[in-house]
């Protein structure tokens, strides 16, 4: 596909659009680390509409980028780590053939969280973060399954664009 | 591509299923761990009246302690399921019945009209102080 570094691009500037307009949504809970996690449907899109390649690419650049623009160089770690086991996650199932989009989505959303969390560990070096790995395993799950619900209605229409795009 | 894959979309489900089962029970049991852990038997009620220590109560026995001060002042202090709260206060504010009750080390509750602090003392170190991200 010709026009692959295109789409790249074009998810890119959706992804980091998409942590921008969650930076403007108040949305906190008790628990650290929760998110809606928006911008990783851009990464569920190019997982399914180009391929592992192109996530990963995408998921590295999301974090770094959306990190040096709405956070702190801290942050980039952890969400660097969290958008990489996501995306390994996400491959795997996909390649597996055996689950449906918001499930893989849901379960990239559970890895995201865990990578995070390891990263935490060793930061801070303290088992007490065992504490928030059931919130952060149920928020990921809800969070992930929301973006994959999304993602498996749209992703037909895009996946019909695209291959209208092809035969240009 | 989606849902028309080798697999047929029964069996797609019954392996969404187990997926997020397994999730599900991971996170339970997790918490499981942690509730249990987070039960500090050790830990005891440091009752302070005008900043000087007056009285310890041990948090795993449920009870209710009256406690009274300089010109008759009066707080109701219950101790339940190992949480600490105030019931009943004839302070004027009564801020110290409002606010969340107490459980784990370092946790306090003040009532300021009566000069009276309640704060949990664990005698082991207890979970994280703060994370940041």
């Amino acid at each position: 596909m010709k026009l692959k570094s295109i789409y790249l691009g074009l998810l890119l500037a959706l992804a980091l659009i998409l942590s921008y307009v969650e930076t403007l949504i108040p949305f906190s809970i008790a628990i650290p680390g929760i998110k809606i996690g928006m911008s990783n449907l851009a990464v569920v899109w190019c997982l399914y509409l180009l391929s592992f390649r192109e996530a990963m690419l995408l998921s590295v650049g999301k974090a770094v980028l959306s990190g040096l623009l709405f956070g702190n160089p801290v942050m980039i770690l952890y969400s660097l780590s969290g958008a990489v086991l996501s995306c390994l996650v996400m491959c795997l199932l996909k390649r597996s053939n055996g689950f449906h989009v918001p499930v893989v989505s849901a379960v990239g959303g559970v890895a995201h969280n865990i990578g995070q969390l390891l990263v935490a560990f060793l930061m801070v070096q303290t088992y007490g973060i065992v504490y928030y790995v059931p919130f952060l395993l149920l928020a990921g799950l809800l969070m992930g399954g929301v973006n994959g619900s999304i993602s498996a209605l749209v992703l037909p229409y895009l996946q019909n664009y695209l291959s209208k795009g092809d035969s240009l | 591509m989606f849902g028309h894959g080798k697999i047929g979309h029964m069996k797609r489900v019954r392996n969404d299923c187990i997926l997020i089962f397994i999730i599900v029970l991971l996170a339970g049991g997790f918490w499981l761990v942690q509730y249990r852990n987070s039960i500090q038997k050790e830990a005891v009620l440091q009752i302070y009246q005008n900043g000087e220590l007056t009285e310890e109560y041990d948090l795993s026995q449920s009870r209710t302690i009256p406690v009274t001060g300089d010109e008759n002042s009066y707080n109701l202090v219950l101790i339940e399921d190992g949480t600490v709260r105030v019931t009943d206060a004839d302070c004027p504010d009564q801020l110290c019945m409002k606010q969340r009750s107490i459980s784990k080390n370092g946790e306090s509750i003040i009532c300021l009209p009566h000069k009276l602090v309640l704060q949990i003392h664990a005698k082991e170190e207890g979970t994280l102080d703060a994370v940041t991200y």
